[in-house]
């Protein structure tokens, strides 16, 4: 059966296109105010608060969830594990989406897009941190762009540069997973300059560390999730190898993210220890720790553990799901919610109600980018012309 | 606790059962010594903890 053709029947306006359209209106007017009007206009941002959610969700989030790329083809291609081989489209095509949209979402912030090629080709700031991570960014986007091609070829039938491009499969996922170690960590050494501004519960020396161990299980939560959503509402164009096998990869995810998560769980006791800092688990701030470390790794990383030991998939995706709310919950605490965090309220920083559109509209529009590709292209089933590689 | 700064470091110590942390000598002392029970914990807990997720498997 031919699934790249198989389109359900075209109804304009179904809920999904309803909301989706008035979010995509509603974002390409805000796209207006803020490139003619500037931040000012849509943003709260101020000279004490210069970062808001567009850096702490669209961003440190975006990357963090965009993970399950680099994770899923070093798990098949570098580890061998090809039971996993199903998940690397989706996990790449979420990661290629991911990253583009944090470029894009990096615009709003920063402005003048036109000065993106900037860091990289004209103005090289070496001796600084977000040099780094622009330049990753911008070659592991690269990286994805090429890895996805594949999936956009077989569609055109562009069978010779395909074949081409599959070759390049290892070398693309070593340079993916060197690329994704340096940036992820560098996302958390970025906030190691404000030993002052960042509470002392979330700031550590380690912040490199835990950024790039806690983006691995949001990779995996991820494609966790995100194999749920495709198989509730995306099943028609899941061919007969994925619906049989998903479970197995949410699994063998689900068992690896909970040791992973244990591990990290772990790792940030010893740093509330390393740096002596166990009083401040008895204030307010203490409390608002407690529960992103206990309720939102500790807890989703023995869900993980139960659910994978039970063959329990219900409980699996309930911890994937509750692990990427901790992740999100774990950005916006390093970078809004513990930032300034000795500031008076009337100084703290509030996202207005135009900022969160603003990353509504970018998460929406990566949705609708994504169904157009999935509903088209070979993501979640092979193409009949082409075996397994 | 009220210290009067007359008195040598060595008998203040003393007095306060070496809770306190006068040099970053002590406080790394004090904080690895924590930090090395704890990871005899983990150490103990995490081969448990993987018995625990690959238990019964046959793969």
């Amino acid at each position: 059966m031919d699934l790249d053709n198989q389109i359900p029947e075209n109804k304009k306006f179904t809920v999904f296109n309803v909301v989706t359209g008035i979010i995509l209106a509603g974002g390409l007017v805000l796209t207006v105010l803020r490139f003619t009007m500037g931040l000012g206009t849509v943003t709260n941002l101020d000279n004490t608060n210069p970062w808001g959610i567009w850096i702490g969700f669209d961003l440190l989030c975006g990357v963090a969830l965009a993970a399950g790329g680099y994770v899923t083809s070093a798990s098949c291609y570098i580890f061998g594990l090809k039971r996993f081989h199903l998940a690397v489209r989706p996990a790449i095509l979420t990661a290629f989406l991911g990253y583009a949209l944090v470029v894009l979402a990096l615009h709003y912030d920063v402005g003048r897009p036109w000065r993106l090629p900037y860091p990289v080709f004209y103005s090289q700031g070496t001796s600084s941190l977000l040099f780094e991570v622009g330049l990753c960014v911008f070659l592991y986007l690269t990286v994805l762009l090429i890895e996805y091609s594949p999936a956009a070829m077989e569609w055109l039938g562009f069978k010779k540069l395909r074949n081409w491009v599959v070759k390049l499969t290892l070398l693309l996922t070593i340079f993916g997973v060197i690329l994704s170690t340096l940036h992820q960590s560098s996302l958390g050494a970025l906030f190691m300059i404000v030993p002052s501004k960042l509470h002392p519960l979330w700031y550590s020396s380690y912040l490199p560390v835990y950024f790039f161990i806690s983006s691995m299980f949001a990779g995996m939560s991820m494609v966790i999730f995100e194999g749920s959503l495709a198989h509730r509402y995306l099943k028609y164009k899941m061919d007969e190898t994925h619906l049989k096998e998903s479970s197995g990869v949410a699994f063998g995810f689900a068992k690896a993210a909970s040791l992973v998560m244990m591990g990290y769980f772990f790792i940030k006791i010893i740093g509330l220890s390393i740096g002596n800092n166990w009083h401040y688990l008895f204030t307010s701030w203490g409390l608002w720790f407690l529960l992103e470390l206990i309720g939102f790794v500790l807890f989703p990383a023995i869900l993980y553990a139960v659910g994978s030991r039970e063959k329990n998939l219900v409980l699996v995706r309930l911890a994937a799901i509750w692990t990427v709310l901790g992740i999100m919950l774990n950005r916006l605490n390093i970078s809004v919610v513990a930032f300034n965090w000795h500031l008076p309220s009337a100084q703290r920083y509030y996202p207005s109600f135009m900022e969160i559109a603003t990353s509504v509209f970018i998460v929406t529009l990566g949705i609708v980018v994504y169904k157009f590709i999935v509903t088209r292209m070979p993501i979640l089933h092979e193409h009949p012309d082409y075996k397994a590689h | 606790m009220n210290i009067p700064i007359t008195r040598p470091i060595r008998e203040i110590k003393e007095d306060t059962l070496e809770t306190t942390i006068f040099t970053l000598q002590d406080f790394m002392t004090y904080t690895k010594g924590i930090t090395y029970i704890i990871m005899g914990g983990i150490l103990v807990f995490m081969p448990l903890f993987w018995k625990f997720l690959t238990d019964g498997e046959d793969d």
